[in-house]
């Protein structure tokens, strides 16, 4: 395999993608900085847009028919949807001096219903695409299977990013329907929206208000800035080289198991905590350091991306988690999912149903309860089309329910024994929250779901004392020692040390932090620097394990 | 209108100080369930719609604000 060749998790098909930890990109940045900066303001967007386009090439030419399906779609419906809604809004004042209110409604439900097929056909299109190349397969592998065992699938391939861009055009329309802002009429602004490279691998999912206005705004070349972005960037290589692929052999413990990756056959309890608690941390690191990466390569550029981790092992109980943890995508579900299916008139009326039948605390808890039970089966979902992810979504939906109904029973004994203001009981839910969110990935990391049923049986009633088992005798078999992972010990050490500093400072930032200490910041600098050249891992492990999120 | 606001915040959740605090959601003193209450009980009090474009902070970090935007939309 070269440097940028990568397998797909859903379709097993190797396809081109290019890394941001390869020469490759180094050489694809180092050019487009150059260009970008020397060229005047007014060619800057228009070299962005290029070297997007460049860089979505890289990931297979064909592909390219889908993101431009939907920019163009999402752009003219968009417009066609504002055009409907303003040109009634225009005379609607006249119409309702002249009409009678009958009339005058009639009119408006046939303006709602034109803006609406807009909205609609746009919808359609963003998500259709996303449904047939991400669903599509796994439905008919779920039914026509049943019909004929056979039945080999469709193998579709993934375009890069889809997640990503049918989410940030579903997210346009809607709010240029909801007349949050007037849609965009230079195309190349928005094309650049929706093809912006740094955030096609793993996100953040933009939002328009955000990013185009960043598109447009005249900067300087800033060395502040610049320096900045470089720092994430070598923040995120650390994340991801030093941590994450260190610890992957560990977190594959469980992935692999009973697969033909695996030559193990048997497996203890503590193996498969000491796995996932691998995988937790293989996880965060490669996520978060990714999108460090795509945030450094943004800022080194002018452009902010918006934030997505929020230092999620701290946090004190599973809403918090995911308050913490892909914020954007939280943010979008909350916004685009969530509040809308809560303020309609339905849900209201559920609502009082409840609050009338069974009083105020089901009322207000109930309801709102099932509707997060169906965002977190959506989270599941859209973290893959297969049923160890669905019920990862289902499990967290269904524990913030049970918590959130208990909620009054908790508040009853914490209270008068004042637990909240103890430091002990903060460790304690951390941990807690730590304990369930990495029992509730076993379902998805493992290779089918019957094996994490036995798998979640192991962890509790056999627990496997040779904490390293079997893997460890192949290891040592295969002449490796524990001391490689020595690095990666102490690379969680110092990310743990980075990210309780940030927690408990105000500006919650070890950039602000260190502004005014520049002899620290370079000493850590260099430091950082040295650890990834010297104990970074590299190689085809590493790019098989990177960019975890850029299937989605 | 102030008063009436009051009253049914405090009616959702009881343990906050509505008449000084300016930082309900910055602070995260109400969550996703009381907003969704809320939003349903002053859509039912002063006969207005919230909708979603005016789920933002600044509209519900204090019941001054809130009632800034109930006015808002009864005028319109």
């Amino acid at each position: 395999m070269t440097g940028y060749e990568s397998v797909s998790l859903i379709t097993h098909t190797y396809y081109y993608r290019m890394n941001l930890l390869s020469f490759e990109f180094a050489a694809f940045f180092a050019a487009l900085v150059l260009i970008y900066w020397l060229l005047p303001h007014k060619a800057r967007k228009w070299v962005l847009l290029a070297a997007s386009i460049a860089f979505y090439l890289c990931s297979g030419p064909k592909y390219i028919a889908y993101i431009a399906a939907a920019t163009l779609v999402s752009y003219f419906c968009a417009i066609g949807c504002h055009r409907t809604n303003s040109s009634f809004a225009a005379v609607s004042k006249e119409l309702k001096k002249t009409l009678s209110p009958e009339e005058f409604k009639a009119r408006q439900k046939k303006s709602h219903r034109r803006a609406s097929l807009f909205v609609g056909l746009a919808l359609g299109t963003d998500l259709g695409i996303l449904a047939v190349v991400k669903y599509l397969d796994f439905i008919l592998q779920n039914s026509w299977s049943l019909i004929d065992p056979s039945f080999p699938g469709l193998k579709l391939i993934m375009p890069l990013g889809l997640s990503y861009f049918t989410f940030a055009a579903v997210g346009y329309v809607i709010d240029v329907s909801r007349s949050k802002y007037e849609p965009e009429r230079d195309f190349a602004k928005f094309a650049l929206y929706m093809t912006y490279f740094p955030q096609m691998l793993q996100g953040p999912i933009p939002r328009f208000d955000f990013m185009g206005t960043q598109f447009d705004s005249e900067k300087k070349f800033e060395w502040q800035s610049f320096s900045d972005g470089l720092r994430l960037i070598l923040w995120g290589a650390f994340k991801m080289l030093v941590i994450a692929n260190s610890v992957a052999p560990l977190s594959d413990i469980v992935k692999n198991f009973g697969t033909s990756s695996s030559s193990m056959t048997t497996i203890g309890g503590a193996q498969i905590w000491l796995s996932m608690i691998a995988w937790g941390v293989n996880l965060y690191t490669s996520f978060s350091g990714g999108i460090d990466i795509a945030e450094g390569v943004s800022e080194c550029l002018g452009i902010r991306m918006a934030e997505n981790f929020r230092r999620p092992y701290f946090a004190t109980d599973l809403t918090d988690y995911w308050n913490r943890w892909h914020i954007s995508l939280s943010e979008w579900l909350k916004d685009y999912v969530f509040y809308p299916l809560a303020l309609s008139k339905r849900f209201s009326r559920f609502s009082k149903f409840l609050k009338t039948k069974f009083g105020k605390f089901i009322a207000k808890t109930v309801p709102v309860g099932l509707l997060s039970l169906l965002l977190f089966t959506l989270v599941g979902i859209w973290h893959g089309a297969n049923w160890g992810e669905i019920l990862f979504g289902v499990f967290n939906g269904v524990i913030i329910l049970i918590s959130t109904l208990l909620e009054p029973v908790f508040v009853k004994i914490r209270k008068p024994l004042k637990m909240d203001s103890l430091f002990i009981w903060r460790l304690f839910r951390s941990l807690r929250t730590f304990v369930i969110i990495t029992l509730t990935r076993v379902v998805s990391h493992s290779a089918s779901v019957s094996y994490a049923w036995k798998f979640y049986l192991a962890m509790f009633t056999y627990p496997g004392l040779d904490i390293f088992g079997e893997w460890a005798k192949n290891e040592a078999a295969a002449g490796t020692t524990f001391i490689k992972y020595l690095p990666a010990v102490i690379g969680i050490a110092a990310l743990f040390c980075v990210s309780l500093i940030e927690e408990k400072s105000e500006s919650h930032s070890l950039r602000a932090i260190l502004a005014d200490k520049p002899v620290l910041r370079i000493a850590l600098e260099i430091l950082c620097l040295v650890s990834i050249v010297v104990f970074g891992s590299y190689g085809i492990g590493f790019v098989q394990s990177s960019f975890i999120y850029s299937n989605y | 209108m102030l008063e009436q606001i009051i009253e049914i915040l405090k009616d959702i959740n009881p343990d906050n100080d509505y008449e000084n605090e300016t930082g309900l959601i910055d602070n995260k003193l109400l969550d996703s369930f009381d907003i969704v209450t809320l939003v349903g009980e002053l859509n039912d009090a002063f006969d207005i719609t919230i909708t979603v474009v005016d789920l933002v902070p600044e509209n519900f970090n204090s019941a001054a604000a809130m009632a800034a935007l109930v006015e808002k939309l009864q005028n319109q």
